[in-house]
């Protein structure tokens, strides 16, 4: 039988062993949780950070698109849908279009001009190897594209695959993104073919009315105003300028 | 005082300091545990920032008499040395969607990458002092989200590090 004292001992003693459980379970449980908020939340900002890595890519990649497709566009239209140092004839410094020498494929042209322009800002072309039957993935280099194309007066150049990684404590993400950059080419190329083939059959009848008003000399100047305005780099500025697609026909 | 008080005034200081320690660490340990959740929740808030910053880029504005995109004034503002319509429109965009849950205010600033040198900044919030920006992340209130846009016409960056107080 215990005394008094003895019995204030052994409730101090149970006092004590509990308050020591206690602050172990709340330790392994203060443990737990830190654990689990850390892995859920590394998972999450891993996955924001590789998409966002994409998107800075993509937004860099139509950015330069978008800047080579306006370059392109004021050659072209200064050259009356030909490159900077054409062999057609010139009136003054606008180019003469010519069936038998000098007339343009609109659409094949344009796109030759950005792959140009795409290959001076160190872009090149790659190739895809054809292994057998099977097409053999090649992830292209940074500065690599796959092909061209444009479809009405959409530019749209291929970059092929890129893939992003990110290692967390608990897992390992990768991200694949196919990089197909979009551009809208401010200039109605089938308005264009549309003149082409209006001038041809002109060229075979003689008669330029509906195309030209007036007397028709030995040359007509065409100057067909963009509406849009694209940024130009002149003199390590950036100006807006109209691009103004000149040319002149041998009547 | 005899043995018996002497004895239970020991009684009730072993008691109190127990009760007060345990109550210390469960403090302590709620603390330590709130902070890593609290820190990945501010990750995760300035990632969400950044993700807004690509629409913002790609926000269509009117200057010089045609139709251009928010970057593409960046770029003409930084070849041109101009600043103020940039400034003007990024006010007009960003000053609306603040405050923004627990933020209250944005600084902007224009920084020359990799020469690290800010060219251009606005500022709602006076008196950060930010000589460099690698540990601003989770400096007092503030948080800094960024990025990067090509020059194009030359080598090297520009990076857009908005600065939110929340």
């Amino acid at each position: 039988m215990l005394n008094k004292r003895g019995m204030g001992e052994l409730l101090f003693f149970f006092a004590v062993f509990f308050v020591i459980i206690g602050i172990a379970l709340m330790y392994q449980a203060t443990i737990k949780k830190e654990d689990t908020s850390r892995f859920i939340g590394g998972s999450q900002v891993a996955s924001f950070d590789v998409y966002a890595e994409s998107e800075e890519l993509r937004l860099n990649l139509q950015e330069k698109i978008r800047f080579i497709a306006y370059d392109s566009l004021l050659e072209y239209s200064e050259n009356g849908g030909f490159a900077n140092g054409n062999n057609c004839d010139k009136r003054g410094n606008v180019v003469i279009w010519d069936f038998n020498k000098c007339w343009p494929d609109l659409e094949k042209n344009y796109a030759e001009l950005v792959k140009k322009n795409l290959d001076e800002q160190g872009f090149k072309l790659t190739e895809q190897k054809i292994s057998g039957k099977e097409e053999v993935e090649i992830l292209p280099a940074d500065n690599s594209y796959r092909e061209i194309k444009l479809s009405g007066n959409v530019l749209e150049v291929n970059f092929g695959k890129r893939i992003f990684n990110r290692k967390t404590e608990t897992s390992e993400i990768t991200y694949e993104r196919d990089y197909v950059i979009m551009e809208e080419v401010p200039f109605d190329f089938n308005k264009m073919q549309e003149l082409k083939r209006k001038l041809l059959e002109a060229k075979q009848t003689g008669n330029y009315n509906g195309i030209v008003e007036g007397e028709v000399g030995e040359y007509i100047d065409f100057s067909i105003e963009n509406d849009k305005k694209v940024l130009a780099f002149e003199n390590s500025r950036l100006i807006a300028k109209e691009p103004i697609f000149k040319f002149a026909i041998k009547v | 005082m005899n043995k018996k008080g002497q004895y239970e005034i020991g009684a009730y200081w072993a008691g109190f300091s127990l009760i007060f320690s345990f109550l210390l660490v469960v403090i302590l340990l709620s603390l330590t545990g709130s902070v890593v959740a609290n820190e990945r929740l501010i990750e995760i808030e300035v990632s969400d920032t950044r993700l807004n910053l690509f629409p913002y880029l790609q926000t269509p504005v009117g200057f010089s008499n045609g139709e251009f995109t928010m970057q593409e004034l960046l770029l003409s503002s930084y070849y041109n040395g101009d600043y103020d319509e940039f400034n003007k429109k990024t006010r007009e965009i960003l000053t609306p969607l603040y405050p923004k849950d627990k933020c209250t205010n944005w600084n902007m600033y224009v920084v020359k990458a990799p020469e690290n040198e800010i060219i251009n900044s606005i500022e709602n919030i006076v008196g950060i002092n930010i000589p460099d920006f690698k540990n601003l992340k989770f400096f007092n209130d503030y948080r800094q989200s960024r990025i990067v846009v090509p020059r194009i016409f030359e080598e090297g960056q520009l990076e857009i590090r908005v600065v939110e107080l929340c």
